[in-house]
């Protein structure tokens, strides 16, 4: 009866794999050599039912007093901020979304290759985050959802969408996450484009980094930085956007979320003892045409083998999609093996 | 198994030598040894030494913490920290404009407003610590008043510093008292009533006058509004929080109030969590008139960093207390932000920030406790207390307070209730 089942060729249906009925014969045969040799022995029973009911709790329940062999979600996160705009002010044309998904491709490359997750967020234009109804500060709601998606994630790596990862194979624990204290300037003493007071009182420097931003021409810079997760970036998150804050400094935070943030780290101790700096380079470096004002200062500018390409700005009057392109094309170039000659 | 291929045995030529199998077992040992040799070379990693040869092993060097107006320390082996207060009159007579430097700007864009700068006197210092000790010796050697004056700005770099940890004091009582408020004997018998209590059970004391924190303020104008100068108790608990780095906790304790019941351990009667559990209001308004915002109904004694009371009509900061953790330091911090300060929508200064902040911030208000105000900040009344009432003092209650009272009722109601607490003195 079977067989005739299997001969019938007028429906489709799974092929049958003989190599598959196989293993399952002989697994059945050993089973039943098990069955006959040992569950009749009572002690060896217990035991393999024992061991099967510690690694079954072990593995998919979270009891007390156990190992558990869990993997362990990814410690690092990307957040890749994306839509920007979500053409609502503006169409959105083909280069826009040609821009978007080299970016997303990359961050997803990446990801990849260095088990970090990733998570693209959505950023349309919001009734709640415009003047009259600002609620908060967009990104610091996506940090803070993305906080709670990941939840046995450590570090969290926001990105604009116009940041393309050049060095695709230099994973962020080489580069700096494993040497915080060296690679990261706390104090502004070394560089102060803002020339905010570089000494407040109280500050202790021996707390450990919890965030870690950059600072272009202009003061901070914001298109990427890392968060890590604990209590002083969860108080962060929350007091960042304050209405007493926002109505007496609404006009003179033009760059929202990243005046606040200068703000803050200009007159509070707390958020000083926490945040450490890197060279915008390492991590956000400005391609010619951003920072113009300053174009023969070599800090700011992108030179091969830098980490990340931050395309800053190139929506007011320059060329995203030509910039984007032209560094797509030059990490590939710059990524291609020597054995490789075409 | 059928036939079986193998090579045919042979005799021979020669006989092996009798120690053949010796010497392999030598070379296998060897090998032995160089494998694990090998094993543990790589377990030593020579190459992650080199590497960390290479890098640049001295990490940053960054400025130590130091106080508001300084950048000098100067340590104490006492766990009182409180200014002389014989000095009172001397200070009195020195007069703010003599104990600050103030300075008058006009702001280019704002002509119309009068911007003045207040700087410590700490500012003027020389670069050389030991050089103005010595300075200051002089002086104070030459007139009682240079001594006043000196003592006065060096108060803000006093930090506790023990020979040994062993005792160090788990509470601090903070107080700001005003030399321009109180006489000499009530100044005396309010500091005297918190190191008795401190005394007791082995708290600490930071006492600080009000005046001190005129640089932080910034003008007299905002030292002579009374919800202005409020804000000084945030200050002083933050200098507190610099001068003691080890204390757990932080009990700010207004001038205008004494300690009535100085058996009473604060730990065990508000902190522990089996303790604080029960007298936390839960679901309690932020805002006692109009609750939209209440605290939690489910927050933990645990996670609490600040512990608050109220009035009928708000929150009232005369007499709160602080965990001294980072996360507690951080809610002071961001409650003395400057742009707390200058809002003009804030009517009762830090207490209407804080209740800002509450309201506002869900983070802050999961580690805030309110808990009744009878239990560290009963009110003085002037009138009959009626059944059920919450907020005034009653005999028997830890603490008093007559935050509202004018100059001369200030004076008086202290020196009433030192009788009360002191019968045989007065």
């Amino acid at each position: 009866m079977e067989d005739d089942y299997d001969n019938y060729d007028k429906t489709f249906k799974p092929r049958t794999n003989p190599y598959f009925k196989r293993i399952k014969n002989s697994l059945q045969l050993n089973l039943q050599q098990l069955n006959s040799n040992f569950l009749s022995n009572s002690l060896i029973a217990k035991i393999l039912i024992g061991i099967f009911t510690i690694l079954f709790l072990s593995l998919f329940t979270s009891v007390p007093f156990l190992p558990h062999f869990k993997s362990t979600g990814p410690k690092v996160v990307l957040i890749l901020a994306a839509n920007e705009g979500g053409g609502v002010l503006r169409w959105k044309g083909p280069q826009d979304w040609s821009i978007e998904r080299s970016s997303i491709a990359n961050k997803k490359n990446y990801a990849k290759r260095h088990g970090y997750g990733l998570t693209i967020k959505d950023m349309t234009i919001k009734k709640r985050y415009s003047h009259e109804w600002r609620e908060s500060w967009e990104k610091v709601d996506i940090m803070k959802q993305t906080m709670r998606q990941f939840p046995d994630a450590e570090w969290f790596w926001w990105l604009d969408l116009h940041t393309y990862i050049m060095e695709p194979h230099i994973s962020l624990e080489e580069h700096f996450l494993n040497n915080l204290d060296n690679e990261t300037y706390r104090n502004l003493e070394v560089f102060n484009p803002l020339e905010l007071t570089t000494d407040l009182p109280y500050v202790d420097y021996t707390q450990p980094v919890d965030m870690i931003i950059t600072q272009d021409c202009g003061g901070f810079n914001l298109g990427s930085f890392l968060m890590r997760r604990s209590s002083w970036s969860e108080m962060l998150l929350d007091v960042w956007w304050d209405p007493a804050m926002y109505e007496q400094m609404h006009m003179k935070w033009e760059h929202k979320e990243q005046d606040a943030l200068e703000t803050l780290f200009s007159t509070s101790p707390w958020i000083r003892e926490r945040v450490g700096f890197l060279p915008l380079r390492k991590i956000n470096a400005f391609p010619q045409g951003a920072c113009s004002d300053q174009a023969d200062d070599p800090r700011y500018f992108f030179q091969n083998h830098d980490f990340v390409i931050n395309m800053a700005g190139c929506e007011y009057g320059r060329d995203c999609w030509g910039e984007m392109e032209h560094y797509k094309a030059l990490s590939k170039r710059l990524q291609k093996p020597w054995y490789k000659f075409w | 198994m059928g036939k079986s291929f193998k090579p045919k045995e042979k005799k021979g030529y020669l006989p092996l030598p009798a120690t053949f199998n010796n010497i392999q077992l030598k070379q296998r040992n060897l090998s032995l040894w160089i494998i694990t040799f090998i094993v543990i070379i790589l377990w030593l990693n020579p190459l992650g030494i080199s590497i960390s040869l290479f890098q640049k092993s001295s990490s940053n060097k960054y400025p130590e913490p130091h106080p508001f107006t300084s950048p000098h320390k100067v340590t104490t082996t006492s766990k009182y920290i409180f200014p002389p207060v014989e000095h009172a009159p001397l200070l009195k007579e020195l007069g703010r404009s003599k104990l600050v430097k103030e300075s008058r700007v006009r702001d280019a864009n704002h002509p119309e407003i009068d911007v003045s700068s207040i700087v410590s006197l700490n500012a003027f210092d020389n670069v050389d610590p030991s050089i103005q000790l010595s300075k200051e010796k002089d002086e104070n050697a030459a007139s009682d008043l240079s001594k006043a004056k000196n003592t006065f700005k060096n108060g803000d770099k006093i930090v506790y510093k023990p020979k040994n940890d062993k005792n160090y004091p788990e509470i601090v009582i903070v107080t700001a008292i005003d030399f321009e408020k109180y006489s000499l004997g009530g100044l005396t018998n309010i500091v005297q009533n918190r190191i008795d209590y401190a005394h007791d059970h082995n708290y600490g004391v930071y006492i600080r006058w009000y005046e001190e924190f005129l640089p932080w303020i910034n003008s007299f104008s905002n030292f002579d509004n009374k919800q202005k100068k409020k804000w000084i108790r945030t200050y002083c608990l933050r200098a507190a929080m610099f001068a003691f780095p080890k204390t757990k906790w932080f009990w700010y304790f207004d001038e205008d109030g004494l300690i009535m019941d100085t058996s009473i351990n604060l730990k065990d009667y508000v902190l522990k969590d089996d303790v604080l559990s029960p007298i936390m209001l839960r679901e309690q308004p932020i805002n006692p008139q109009n609750g939209i915002i209440k605290t939690y109904k489910s927050s933990k004694p645990g996670s609490v960093k600040l512990i608050i009371t109220q009035s009928n009509d708000k929150i009232e900061t005369n007499s709160f207390i602080i965990k001294n953790d980072d996360v507690g330091r951080s809610i002071l911090e961001f409650w003395t932000c400057d742009l707390f300060f200058e809002y003009p929508n804030f009517p009762f200064g830090p207490d209407s920030a804080l209740t800002h902040i509450l309201q506002w911030h869900p983070f802050l208000l999961s580690k805030t406790a309110i808990i009744p105000a009878r239990t560290i900040a009963a009110r003085h009344s002037t009138t009959p207390i009626a059944e059920g009432d919450h907020l005034h003092y009653v005999k028997g209650d830890f603490t008093v307070s007559w935050t509202d009272c004018k100059k001369e009722q200030c004076e008086a109601t202290l020196a009433f209730y030192n009788s009360v607490l002191h019968p045989a003195s007065s």
